[in-house]
């Protein structure tokens, strides 16, 4: 009984299908494969749906999953928020686990078959932001981050933050941002902690010192949620979800040394905390020429064009050498 | 089974039909090897890396992964699994029997037929939707009332005993709706009113699905991910204190799996967690197994013994009884009740009441939840929205071929894992002689209930997308899915099958027939409204469920598939990408998503529920 039931709903459910009209591959629209980094996702989803050379079908799941199937060939594209490092070849067994320059997350040996290129396709604005009521603290510079974000002597209360004695409240800070999963968290304190992530760095994060200060979350919704409802939050996010709500918190201009620029996606050029998004493409793949042409259309002015619509800002408003640069690899 | 018994029937078909029922049976075994496989891998490279050791791991008190420090001792996560896992069940258990109970035995026929479907089609809101009512709704209560934190766990734990009542609700239903009427009928005719009759003898005879609905719901309260990770924080700390946050052991896997962080020790401690959750699970199945095998046995409680224990004063045995000396104490008018009458007519009243307010409770803490979704989410449902595509224009967006594609998903997986499930039950309770293998294999099913399911995520991605050369496509997210929903299948079949009484079997057997036609054709029938509720439960998690498939669906594709090995989008995928999506549009188009969810929920439920009300009707006792 069960099987002819099974089998009627396989019925209808081809019989669906085919009502919906959805006519898979029928012609030679080459596929491609995306996958990685959230942060990039909102990106490659408008770009798979302008684009008409291919069908481009675009997944989630974390910068390291993106790079990881990109090496497995699982992936044409692999988006990724950070850079490649040494530690995604040491995955596989038979990669060299030197090979990759962690500077510039690029590397000139394959692995698994696979020569991983890196492509910036915009960048993303870290902004600080406070409650809408906060007046004490929408201007700080780098070493008051370090105050209020690291495990260095940190402040409790809000006038506890140097060069705030006076201004500031009496009341406990609260911290709500990414937690240390994610690229963003790591991008804000290589800002701020001077020799991050090597032997010498300087400081430790909030989160690390166990104090209970530092609310991590997952989900920038909710981070966002947070800092509106307590007027003595702070926390950074993606520029992308502050546009869209930048009437109900305040945003904080930051001073990197250069005096303090407000994040916007003008400003953009002179604000300290800039970070780009990366896709990584496979130089060695079969279908190298459709990647490409991929890749091709993201950095094209029409490509450039919805970067802004998303929240985020086109490389050539960071840096036009490195479009440049870029192009004239594809042609 | 053996050729020395004429009797058992060994025809090369006979063979053929143990055979594939002992392969069904071993599916679970072979799915609780590819876990063990892929957890085993990472967690041996985290303990051979330099930063790890595995006794900090397993005295360590502070669980700091990254950092310049890390240091991963297990007992804040430990902590924070069991303060959101008991106190679910410290709520859910006494609320869902409670009302599993007056659904069965109180309520009325009409009633039921519509709250059980109700309560049933509830359990398939997703996870992500709980989690942010948690965040926004109950949070914010607890924070005024309670002084707690942004981020509690006391808001986890209210709905996730939410997400794990309906499970406790409709299995123990099943369970205690098998008891065989004469127990009632023996029971009332002793004098005993409705209430105890229900609480003192079909209560306990009704215990082993009761106690298989708790086991499995703790499975799921474990195993819960997305719904802890948004209300309860993730910072591990090592307290029971539910009004500060606390991270899971299946959140910190959830956190380091989906993260933007390198290879390394903190992505491999994932692993690691990952197997000491396999252990503490196998560890918790034993014991509570155990623990009910020797507080009851298998055999139902005597009428008589439970009847006697109500009465204490009226004892069965003849030789307390002195009626002459009752009736010079108390005035005793037959017509007239005693006190003790009065008492247990109130107490009835009472307890009635007290489990009709569970029930209640239930059910209205999901329609509230249900109220909140359709009042974002309707609006938003056009034919356009139905048909379109996932634009990034939140104004063109569709879910067209996403819905294509969960259903492809739903049916694939319900394929794979329903006669499996099935065949493996039946070959359990039925075929097989009790013994070491037969209880090996049942710990292995029940084990497999409580791997979260990001865990599948993994394997699914390592076995059938790499190793198998499936790719991101349908066969390989079905088969993950098949693998999550496999136990619940198996462990209410069982129930189901249990509960046919005994004399189905021996009269088919006294008549002739062989093991397999008495099971086949006398035994599956009658279980056919357990079987349902499994795969009702089943096709409710599959369509709801984000993390196992998190790895191989597609967010962005113009096209539905058209063959097992195309690639997919599946809804609760969607509806995950659009609530993190920082336009309030976007987030509207998640809750259009989860509504149209739940009424393919209602859809496929609906002929679910055709069958497990046509059997019941036929049920003879």
């Amino acid at each position: 009984m069960n099987k002819k039931t099974m089998t009627n709903m396989m019925i209808a459910l081809m019989l669906c299908s085919m009502a919906a009209g959805c006519t898979g591959s029928n012609d030679e629209t080459p596929s491609l494969i995306q996958t990685g980094s959230s942060t990039v996702l909102p990106l490659a989803v408008v770009w798979a749906e302008d684009y008409d050379g291919a069908d481009v079908s675009v997944s989630g799941g974390g910068s390291s999953h993106g790079i990881n199937a990109l090496l497995y060939g699982e992936a044409d594209i692999g988006d990724a928020s950070r850079l490649m490092k040494n530690k995604d070849y040491g995955k596989f067994d038979n990669c060299d686990d030197t090979a990759v320059d962690e500077n510039t997350g690029s590397t000139t040996v394959p692995c698994n078959g696979v020569l991983p290129v890196k492509w910036v396709v915009a960048y993303d604005v870290l902004a600080t932001i406070v409650h809408e009521d906060n007046d004490w603290a929408t201007s700080l510079n780098f070493s008051q981050l370090y105050s209020i974000f690291t495990d260095d002597n940190p402040a409790e209360y809000w006038d506890e933050v140097p060069g705030l004695e006076s201004t500031a409240p009496h009341e406990k800070i609260e911290i709500y941002a990414p937690d240390e999963a994610s690229g963003t968290f790591d991008f804000f304190f290589e800002s701020i902690i001077e020799d991050w992530g090597k032997d010498d760095q300087v400081a430790g994060t909030r989160l690390e010192s166990g104090d209970g200060v530092y609310h991590p979350s997952a989900d920038d919704n909710v981070i966002l949620t947070a800092i509106k409802n307590n007027p003595y939050a702070i926390g950074y996010l993606g520029f992308a979800y502050v546009q869209e709500n930048s009437d109900s918190i305040a945003l904080v201009s930051l001073d990197g040394g250069e005096g303090f620029v407000e994040p916007s996606l003008e400003t953009v050029a002179d604000y300290p905390m800039a970070r780009p998004l990366h896709m990584y493409t496979n130089a060695y793949a079969d279908n190298r020429e459709d990647v490409e042409g991929y890749i091709a259309f993201a950095l094209s002015e029409d490509g450039q064009a919805v970067v802004d619509e998303v929240g985020y800002v086109r490389v050539e408003m960071v840096n036009p050498d490195v479009l440049a640069e870029q192009i004239s690899r594809l042609s | 089974m053996s050729e020395a018994n004429p009797l058992e029937g060994v025809s090369p078909r006979h063979n053929f039909v143990i055979g594939s029922l002992f392969v069904s049976a071993s599916l679970s075994v072979v799915a609780s090897a590819l876990i063990i496989y892929t957890l085993a891998d990472g967690t041996l490279d985290f303990f051979s890396s330099d930063e790890a050791s595995l006794l900090e791991f397993i005295s360590g008190r502070d669980w700091v992964p990254n950092g310049r420090n890390p240091s991963f001792g297990i007992w804040p996560l430990l902590s924070g699994t069991a303060l959101i896992a008991g106190g679910a069940l410290l709520i859910a258990v006494p609320l869902g029997v409670s009302a599993a109970l007056y659904l069965s035995e109180f309520a009325s026929q009409r009633t039921r037929k519509i709250l059980k479907p109700t309560i049933e089609i509830l359990s398939g809101i997703p996870s992500v939707v709980h989690g942010f009512f948690a965040l926004l709704v109950i949070s914010p209560f607890i924070q005024d009332y309670f002084d707690a934190t942004y981020f509690n766990a006391a808001s986890a734990i209210i709905v996730v005993s939410a997400m794990i009542m309906p499970i406790i609700v409709s299995i123990s239903d099943d369970a205690i709706r098998a008891v065989p009427r004469e127990m009632r009928e023996a029971s009332l005719a002793l004098g005993a009113n409705r209430w105890e009759t229900a609480s003192r003898v079909v209560l306990p005879a009704a215990r082993s699905g009761i106690v298989a609905s708790v086991l499995l719901a703790l499975a799921r309260a474990v195993g819960e991910t997305m719904a802890v990770t948004l209300a309860a924080g993730s910072v591990a700390s090592l307290h029971l204190d539910p009004l500060r946050e606390v991270q899971t052991l299946t959140a910190y896997i959830a956190q380091v799996a989906t993260g933007d962080i390198p290879p390394g020790p903190a992505t491999d401690a994932g692993f690691a967690v990952g197997s000491t959750l396999f252990v503490l699970t196998y560890t918790a199945n034993t014991l509570a197994i155990g623990a009910t095998k020797k507080r009851f046995g298998r055999k139902p409680l005597s009428i008589r013994a439970s009847i006697g224990k109500l009465f204490p004063s009226i004892s069965f045995s003849r030789s307390n009884i002195d009626i002459k000396e009752m009736r010079k104490a108390s005035n005793y008018d037959p017509l007239l009740p005693t006190p003790l009458d009065m008492k247990r007519r109130s107490m009835e009243k009472l307890w009635r009441r007290t489990i009709a307010f569970s029930l209640v409770l239930g059910v209205g803490f999901l329609l509230i939840l249900l109220q909140s979704v359709i009042s974002a989410g309707a609006p938003g449902i056009s034919s356009n929205f139905l048909t379109n595509y996932p634009s990034s224009r939140s104004h063109l967006a569709g879910i067209g071929p996403v819905i294509i594609g969960s259903v492809w998903l739903i049916t694939l997986t319900m394929l794979f894992a329903l006669p499996a499930g099935v065949g493996a039950a039946v070959y359990l309770t039925e075929m097989s002689r009790p013994g070491k293998i037969n209880i090996f294999l049942r710990r292995t099913i029940q084990n497999l209930a409580a791997v979260p399911s990001i865990i599948f995520g993994l394997v699914g991605l390592f076995v059938f997308s790499r190793i198998l050369g499936f790719g991101l496509s349908l066969l390989t997210g079905s088969l993950t899915l098949a693998m999550m929903v496999l136990p619940m299948i198996v462990v209410t079949t069982e129930e189901a099958l249990l509960s046919v009484p005994k004399g189905f079997r021996d009269g088919a057997l006294a008549v002739g027939a062989t093991r397999w036609q008495a099971v086949r054709h006398h035994v599956i029938p009658n279980a056919i409204p357990g079987i349902a509720t499994g795969a009702i439960l089943s096709i409710a998690r599959a369509l709801g469920e984000t993390a196992p498939i998190l790895f191989v669906a597609s967010l962005f594709s113009k096209t539905a598939p058209t063959g097992i090995f195309d690639g997919f989008m599946a809804m609760p995928i969607q509806i995950f990408f659009w609530t993190r999506h920082p336009s309030q549009e976007f987030q509207d188009l998640a809750a259009s998503t989860i509504l149209v969810l739940l009424i393919l929920l209602i859809i496929l439920n609906g002929i679910a529920l055709l069958i497990r009300n046509r059997a019941e009707a036929r049920r003879s006792w």
